[in-house]
């Protein structure tokens, strides 16, 4: 099971997240299980996959939605980036494959504390 | 989540769902809000959850619509005065907020198309100002707004 502490080793600012959860551990903790099984994360492969920009910049502007409202920062940073770089784009943009790649590799790793 | 709910079985169900706040958590303005019963309409499960936290806490009775759509028809099927507002996401499928507004603000019904509605955004991009102003144009009703600024403007409504 997930905890605070585990979630501040990763990076994440539980501070933050737990503030916005009105300090609700219990919530908060609930809250990044459901942040990190947001389909958009399968959503944003898909389009990247497909190398469909638009389907991307749709998925990465759902995620930082939750996964800011949680405050998964090493989540939340890229992106961050990755809906920048895509914003307005209708073909593959060099360097959005890293930062999924890295979206990825976060969501993974958090999934694993 | 959609679908209507009495007032009191949707507190339990979000004190069920979200467990024991703790004491010094509470706003403790309750008294305010109590009473009133707010519309969230948000596609994404984790915003929709933390929204319906801070309103429940703040007193609201809180139902909740997945999209546009979805708002619309409970909004269509209410009573004149069951909702005292709509809080509207902006970017949702199947129906999104703006789409959602000018539906509701079309109703026959003068007392539900009249009905406030307060988008709810975090955005500050270009074409999330430029929806906005559109969104504000549906009527003296209609507001832009964070979620944090919008207990003041609920309660002044």
């Amino acid at each position: 099971m997930i905890t605070l502490d585990a979630l501040k080793q990763y990076g994440a600012n539980t501070a933050e997240g737990l503030a916005r959860c009105l300090k609700n551990e219990t919530f908060y903790l609930r809250m990044v299980g459901m942040a990190l099984a947001d389909k958009n994360f399968d959503k944003l492969k898909e389009a990247m996959d497909a190398g469909d920009a638009r389907a991307a910049f749709s998925a990465a502007h759902a995620l930082k939605g939750s996964i800011g409202n949680v405050s998964l920062t090493p989540i939340y940073e890229p992106v961050c980036e990755l809906t920048e770089l895509l914003r307005g784009k209708d073909a593959p943009v060099p360097g959005a494959e890293a930062l999924a790649e890295r979206i990825m590799a976060a969501r993974e790793k958090a999934l694993s504390l | 989540m959609t679908g209507r709910r009495t007032e009191e079985k949707a507190a339990e169900l979000d004190r069920q769902r979200i467990g024991k706040i703790p004491d010094h958590c509470l706003s403790g303005s309750e008294a305010a809000f109590s009473g009133r019963r707010l519309l969230l309409v948000e596609d994404n499960i984790v915003n929709m959850e933390i929204a319906r936290l801070l309103l429940t806490q703040a007193g609201f009775a809180v139902e909740t619509a997945e999209n546009g759509q979805a708002a619309v028809d409970m909004v269509s099927a209410s009573e004149a005065g069951y909702y005292h507002a709509v809080l509207m996401d902006i970017q949702m499928p199947v129906m999104d907020g703006y789409e959602a507004t000018r539906t509701i603000r079309a109703l026959d019904r003068r007392e539900l198309a009249e009905i406030p509605i307060v988008a709810l955004t975090s955005n500050a991009f270009r074409e999330d100002v430029e929806a906005a102003r559109a969104f504000c144009a549906l009527g003296h009703k209609t507001r832009l707004i964070g979620l944090r600024r919008a207990f003041g403007a609920i309660k002044r409504l």
